[in-house]
């Protein structure tokens, strides 16, 4: 078109007609909205939560921060920064769908009760992942949740546990920053029972040389467990937990067999890892990127963060790399990258700040790929469910109603699903289906994992919102 | 090679149904499915039982379909679905408690009362409320909704719990059930069908095919060429919720059907078409459907704005070109038997009780013979009407 | 009420009344909800709608949806997500 060549060359109204949607108000988002907003392109950010920060920069609570200072203020800084420079924040709003030329989304915002489209140039996907899941008898004790919560609930809430007492029970690396920030709140840990056996020197493990500083955390983890006297396990399965008077007594395993392992005490935190919320992704069809053994859905992702699709970009926790580092470094990449898009190649400040995130990118990625293997997953791992265990917990399905099932499944989640109910509750399959996935893979190890199909609705949404959605014409929400 | 008397190609629930009633009769039968059981239409539907006159057209349907028609196959149905639970040891979540079809404008309810009297010649029983009366039924109807009429045989079924067991009970019986297992080609040596798979090789003397939208497919390896006109239609369910609504709930004019399972979710659908048809994929949800279909139930049963959709879904309907049933002998192939089209699943015992007495070469209990597939092999791919 | 503390030194913030279940007790406006709870060892949210046990919330980050209560609109909130409002009144999701 004859105006957009004239365009161009000035680049002030290019960057002006685009506009970039960010899903999810976590560190990746965050730094992928201050990037592209400092350089004047028009943002909207979206988190379901009631401010930004996503889970690792959460907000203290007024209380909180007046009894114990702010908490992480580079997570402070960065919400400001994004405030300051105009980007349109959208909070206690959540991403149910998408309509169906794929260039809007469907939101509903929590607190009014209406849902709306938001359209986009571009999407950054920063929606971050949740804790994976393997059942246990009465996992659905009130006295249970996930690390990630009992975290939130010391560091931000600023919560006294009752009694002070808990323990971790999972995989991976998070334990440890959970039982620190635990210990740092006064809450005695009554040990952390890992799965796999990571805490081993193999000659693999001394590849961790390569990584000092990921090293030292590592070691400074390590030290304030050993002086406060918190038992770090291995190879241990948890098998039930008991409510009793004072909190609960958990009993565990070995996959090695031998005595059973009895622990007392007052919450219990259990997580294996995350697994990403990728389900706009699922739905809008991007390249799949490399399968786990749990089938999750990561996306096929390039270096700046850009999934199959030209103007979807995929960073963080959701594309499959854990932390808050790698995210910050997704964000800024993932921004610096629709800026030459947007704005044409330019300077060498900024080709020298991507080339400087490429190198800590590519040495993130090698640190999580080295941690996957330290905390590497054998099916054989995963006990086989007792028959009273409640796989399904929305919808209060038995791990015993898989009997017969199974043999006819077929590998098939769907079968599994139409059959039983697991995975029809309100969480979708979320709580359930990594477990569901496992046990259909034990059944045939031929198959391929994949998880439960997904649909819009992402969560469940008032009909009257969409119902309302008929008479919104379908325009673009934010004009610049 | 294996010998049996009978093979069906397709597990749907008109497979599992014939299955059930051969196997009854001792006829050693085996079943052929590409995937699994139910996996397709049979799973995705609603599973309503339509007894009442129902709407000619889905939403963006162009042939209206001639319901006058089905009303003697509608009735006939009914009789034979209130043997189908006790025939099954399985609970299938049968549910016989009515169904209303509502109507908001006058012309609408001229409407219904012109269907009520098609319904009286055909036998079927049914009554028609006013507006007050409607909403002593059900007092969440919507203010739109001016006339009505409630026919007590209305109903519905959990498909997801249907075919399984009809196809256990089959099983029990003797039929031999090959899931996973594609028909590669079919051929004919003097009066056996030979069908060969990418397992095995299999052979009968009677073929029923009960692929739905892929009946065409299979009969072209038969060299019979017939133009199915699948739609991929699309459904929606909501939370769990308190009992609420006792029966179906329809609209005379628009595809719209509402109504509450065993579970207490409430399904949501009516025939809107889904995005695209993606046949043995997944066809894509339409928000525009998604929102049409919503705006109407929230308008008839206004209660439902607060109640939340938990998910949607799409499954490929089975439709011929003139929106109606097939069933019956293929002209010009003695022992190949098709059943199929829309409303397959209503007509699910019924399909199977007259393919039953096609097969054994008796005279089934009610007249057929216009729904044959002769109809759809005279009319070339230019005619077929869509869109 | 949660937290004690020297308040000379603090602005004075909102203090609502908060109904859970029935039962009434002071709290502060923008505080977390989940953290409340928690604090005042309120250990239900939800029960469930199949097995009618009383849960809890799991995940506390919106995704398992055991935390959902019914606030005074009759609208459905993931506790885990809100913070307390003026006059909120609250009910387990299931009951």
């Amino acid at each position: 078109m004859a105006d957009e060549s004239r365009l161009r060359g000035r680049s002030s109204n290019v960057k002006a007609s685009k506009h970039v949607v960010i899903i999810g108000g976590g560190p990746g988002g965050l730094a992928a909205a201050e990037t592209l907003a400092r350089k004047g392109v028009s943002v909207t950010i979206i988190d379901e939560n009631p401010d930004l920060g996503g889970q690792y920069y959460r907000r203290r609570t007024k209380g909180a921060t007046e009894l114990l200072g702010d908490y992480r203020v580079d997570g402070t800084y960065l919400i400001d920064s994004v405030k300051k420079l105009g980007c349109t924040v959208l909070t206690d709003s959540y991403v149910w769908g998408i309509a169906s030329d794929k260039r809007s989304l469907l939101i509903e915002n929590s607190l009014v009760g209406k849902s709306s489209r938001v359209s986009f140039d571009y999407l950054i996907i920063a929606s971050g992942g949740h804790e994976i899941q393997y059942p246990f008898t009465n996992w659905q004790s009130t006295k249970v949740m996930t690390p990630g919560m009992l975290s939130r609930l010391v560091t931000i809430d600023a919560i006294e546990p009752i009694g002070r007492k808990a323990i971790l029970v999972g995989s991976g690396p998070f334990l440890l920053a959970v039982a620190s920030h635990l210990i740092d709140s006064g809450v005695f840990v009554d040990g952390i029972f890992e799965l796999t056996r990571p805490y081993r020197l193999t000659k693999f493990s001394i590849l961790a040389v390569f990584f000092p500083a990921k090293c030292a955390e590592f070691l400074h983890y390590r030290l304030k467990l050993l002086k406060n006297g918190v038992k770090l396990s291995q190879g241990i399965r948890l098998r039930s937990v008991q409510d009793s008077g004072q909190g609960i007594i958990a009993a565990f395993d070995k996959k090695s067999g031998g005595k059973q392992v009895v622990v007392e005490s007052q919450l219990l935190g259990v997580g294996y890892g995350f697994r990403p919320n990728s389900e706009l992704l699922e739905i809008l069809n991007v390249e799949r990127g490399e399968s786990t053994i749990f089938g999750h859905f990561y996306p096929r992702v390039n270096r700046d963060g850009r999934t199959s699709h030209q103007n979807i970009f995929a960073i963080g926790e959701v594309s499959g790399i854990e932390g808050f580092k790698s995210a910050i470094i997704g964000g800024v990449l993932s921004g610096q990258r629709i800026l030459r898009d947007i704005l044409g190649v330019k300077g060498f400040r900024s080709m020298s700040i991507t080339l400087v995130y490429y190198v800590r990118s590519v040495y993130e990625e090698m640190f999580a790929r080295f941690l996957k293997k330290i905390y590497k997953f054998d099916l054989g791992d995963f006990p086989d469910l007792d028959p009273e265990v409640l796989l399904c917990r929305c919808e209060g399905v038995h791990a015993s109603e898989l009997d017969g099932v199974l043999s006819q499944c077929e590998s098939d989640m769907a079968y599994v699903k139409s059959e039983t109910r697991i995975g029809m509750g309100l969480c979708q399959g979320r709580m359930c289906g990594t477990a569901l996935s496992i046990i259909v893979k034990k059944n045939d190890p031929k198959s391929v994992s994949s998880g439960f199909s997904i649909r819009m609705p992402f969560r469940p949404v008032a009909i009257g919102s969409v119902a309302a959605l008929e008479s919104i014409e379908n325009r673009d929400d934010v004009d610049v | 090679m294996s010998n049996s008397d009978v093979i069906i190609i397709g597990g749907g629930i008109l497979g599992a149904a014939l299955a059930f009633e051969l196997t009854k009769e001792s006829v050693g039968v085996q079943l052929l499915d590409r995937s699994s059981i139910s996996r397709e239409g049979s799973g995705a539907t609603a599973g309503n039982l339509h007894i009442q006159a129902v709407h000619t057209r889905r939403p963006g349907q162009v042939i209206a379909l001639d319901n006058v028609r089905l009303l003697p196959l509608q009735i006939a149905a009914s009789r034979l679905w209130d043997d189908v639970e006790d025939e099954l040891p399985e609970d299938i979540e049968l549910r016989r408690t009515g169904g209303l079809t509502v109507a908001e404008s006058e012309s609408q309810g001229e409407e219904i009362l012109l269907k009520r009297g098609h319904e009286i010649d055909a036998g079927i029983p049914g009554e028609i409320l006013g507006s007050d009366e409607a909403r002593r039924l059900l007092p969440d109807l919507g203010d739109s909704v001016r006339l009505a009429e409630f026919c007590p045989l209305d109903g519905y079924v959990n498909p997801l719990k249907v075919t399984p067991a009809w196809m256990r009970a089959a099983i029990r019986q003797g039929l031999i059930l090959r899931t996973h297992d594609e028909v590669l080609s079919i051929s004919k040596v003097e009066s056996s069908w030979i069908v060969k798979t990418k397992n095995g090789q299999f052979t009968c003397s009677t073929l029923v095919i009960v692929a739905g939208p892929w009946i065409d497919q299979i009969l072209s390896m038969i060299g019979v060429s017939i133009h199915m006109n699948p739609v991929a239609i699309q459904m929606h369910v909501t939370e769990r919720i308190a009992p609420r609504l006792p029966f179906l709930v329809q609209h005379i004019a628009e595809g719209m059907s509402i109504k509450q399972v065993s579970a207490g979710q409430v399904m949501i659908g009516g025939g809107w078409p889904a995005q695209n048809l993606a046949l043995g994929k997944t066809s894509d949800i339409s928000l525009e459907s998604m929102t049409g279909n919503l705006s109407q139930a929230v308008r008839i049963l206004p209660f439902l704005k607060n109640v939340r959709l938990l998910r949607s879904w799409t499954g490929a309907l089975g439709a011929t070109a003139d929106e109606m049933p097939i069933i019956g002998e293929v002209p010009g192939h003695e022992g190949l038997f098709v059943a199929g089209g829309t409303y397959a699943f209503t007509f699910a015992p019924l399909w199977a009780k007259t393919l039953l007495d096609l097969i054994l070469k008796r005279a089934p209990k009610i007249d057929v013979s216009d729904l044959g597939i002769g109809r759809l092999m005279n009319v070339n791919k230019s005619k077929t009407a869509r869109g | 009420m949660s937290f004690e503390y020297d308040i000379s030194s603090q602005e004075i913030r909102e203090v609502t009344q908060l109904v859970v279940n029935g039962e009434e007790y002071d709290a502060y406006v923008g505080e977390s909800l989940l953290g409340f709870l928690f604090q005042n060892r309120i250990f239900s949210t939800s029960v469930n709608l199949v097995t009618k046990e009383v849960r809890f919330a799991f995940c506390g980050m919106g995704m398992c949806s055991e935390c959902e209560m019914i606030d005074e609109n009759g609208s459905i909130l993931r506790i885990c997500q809100t913070s307390i409002r003026r006059n909120m009144t609250l009910t387990s999701r299931g009951i």
